[in-house]
């Protein structure tokens, strides 16, 4: 806390600003705020900073200023006017190093996109299908994570999972299960195999209290069946003509008990269908006489976050379309 | 109130009411992994007066129900209806959970 005239001459200071600045009271009183000065922000940060104080005598928001011992350190600060008696002016500055906070946000937001880099990019063969998914982390990073590639000929494998909870947690475990999904499929004879597999799997590696939701299907070009087998995901959305319908499956998550009793669901669709899904962040906030989802896979990734504007969001978000032709 | 905990030593009476969404989620997950940590190991958890439960609510609670079985504790629910009751079905987590009509 610092208290300071309108020349910004330093008239008192506690103990919190010897602490973060290296300053003892005795020598910073008297002083110039100048002292503090990092040279970091430019000249128009600091005619913006003044003419705000001289209009409204309040000015607030981060910057950069420099300790005793030359390092430099990022702060939160608030200044208020201080009403005394008399004509002059003063005024106190209430502030919060935020170094390493500025620093664990950038890290985080860094991650978010190195995440974002792994996920697949959008996979279609022309007049046969196209598809295509979306995230929103709550967060800079997610909890949630989709994939999708070929496991034989025309058999189309892919998934969306979610490890429940958010933020840098559940993001950490992201990155296993993504691992552990892939290595599964290719080790099991059937989706119900994976999905046990990843059961057991998932309650060795999650941490304790945590557990994931996931939806694995294969999708046969040849036969136009959509298999799946879901875990704790327990409803998606399928478009056929003018028909929207919503199917539930009855499944638990996984990591929470020894024997899933995991099973294997089929769904014979026709050219032009549509399958939608999502993780419960999203489904949470669907309509019970949801109609209809106006987006295509094609546009998804454009057209996602005008969609997600309608509502306010309270977990990670992931939304996976595939549009047969 | 939608989250009502009553401590008993080592037992935790919790009743929920109402439509329990993601702050008072958050509030519950907060309070009883603090109280597990402290020794409870059993939590009853009432649910005759709980109208909605989203996929927070149900985090929480099985990561709680998790923990204590870890520890060697239990969570009893009692009470579920309605919409919630369909919702446990759906997830099999009636079957998960040791449930009192």
């Amino acid at each position: 806390m610092v208290i300071a005239n309108a020349e910004g001459i330093i008239l008192w200071v506690n103990q919190a600003f010897t602490r973060v600045t290296g300053y003892e009271r005795g020598f910073a009183i008297g002083k110039s705020t100048r002292i503090l000065k990092s040279g970091v922000q430019d000249k128009n940060f600091y005619e913006s900073f003044w003419n705000s104080l001289i209009l409204t005598g309040h000015w607030s928001g981060e910057i950069w200023n420099r300790r005793n011992d030359g390092s430099l350190y990022r702060e939160w600060l608030e200044i208020f006017p201080l009403e005394l008696p008399g004509d002059n002016r003063y005024y106190f500055t209430v502030f919060q190093e935020i170094t390493h906070e500025r620093e664990i946000l950038l890290d985080i937001q860094v991650a978010g996109k190195l995440q974002a880099s792994l996920a697949p990019t959008p996979l279609f063969v022309e007049n046969l299908f196209y598809i295509n998914a979306a995230q929103k982390g709550l967060y800079s990073v997610t909890g949630d994570l989709y994939d999708y590639f070929w496991i034989g000929d025309r058999l189309l494998f892919g998934y969306i999972a979610d490890v429940m909870g958010h933020g840098v947690s559940a993001a950490m475990q992201v990155g296993a299960m993504r691992v552990l999904i892939r290595e599964t499929i290719h080790q099991s004879a059937t989706l119900e195999q994976a999905m046990d597999r990843l059961n057991t799997s998932a309650g060795m590696y999650l941490a304790s209290g945590t557990f994931a939701a996931a939806f694995c299907f294969i999708m046969d070009f040849d036969t136009m069946k959509f298999r799946y087998v879901s875990a704790g995901i327990h409803s998606f959305y399928h478009q056929s003509g003018t028909q929207f319908q919503k199917i539930q499956v009855e499944s638990t998550y996984l990591g929470i008990t020894d024997n899933g009793d995991f099973t294997e669901h089929a769904l014979q669709l026709q050219p032009g269908d549509k399958i939608l899904l999502m993780t419960d962040g999203l489904y949470d906030l669907m309509p019970s006489s949801l109609q209809s989802i106006e987006l295509s896979a094609t546009n998804l990734r454009d057209e996602f976050e005008t969609f997600l504007g309608q509502f306010f969001l309270h977990d990670d978000v992931t939304m996976m379309i595939m549009d047969l032709s | 109130m939608p989250v009502e905990i009553e401590n008993h030593g080592d037992n935790i009476m919790v009743q929920l009411n109402g439509q329990m969404y993601v702050p008072d989620a958050a509030m519950l997950r907060e309070r009883l992994m603090q109280l597990v940590e402290k020794g409870v190991r059993n939590v009853d958890v009432n649910m005759s007066r709980l109208d909605f439960i989203d996929s927070a609510g149900l985090g929480v609670l099985i990561g709680i129900h998790k923990r204590l079985i870890e520890h060697g504790g239990r969570m009893t629910l009692s009470g579920l209806r309605g919409s919630v009751k369909e919702l446990f079905a759906l997830t099999r987590l009636d079957k998960v959970f040791d449930i009192k009509e």
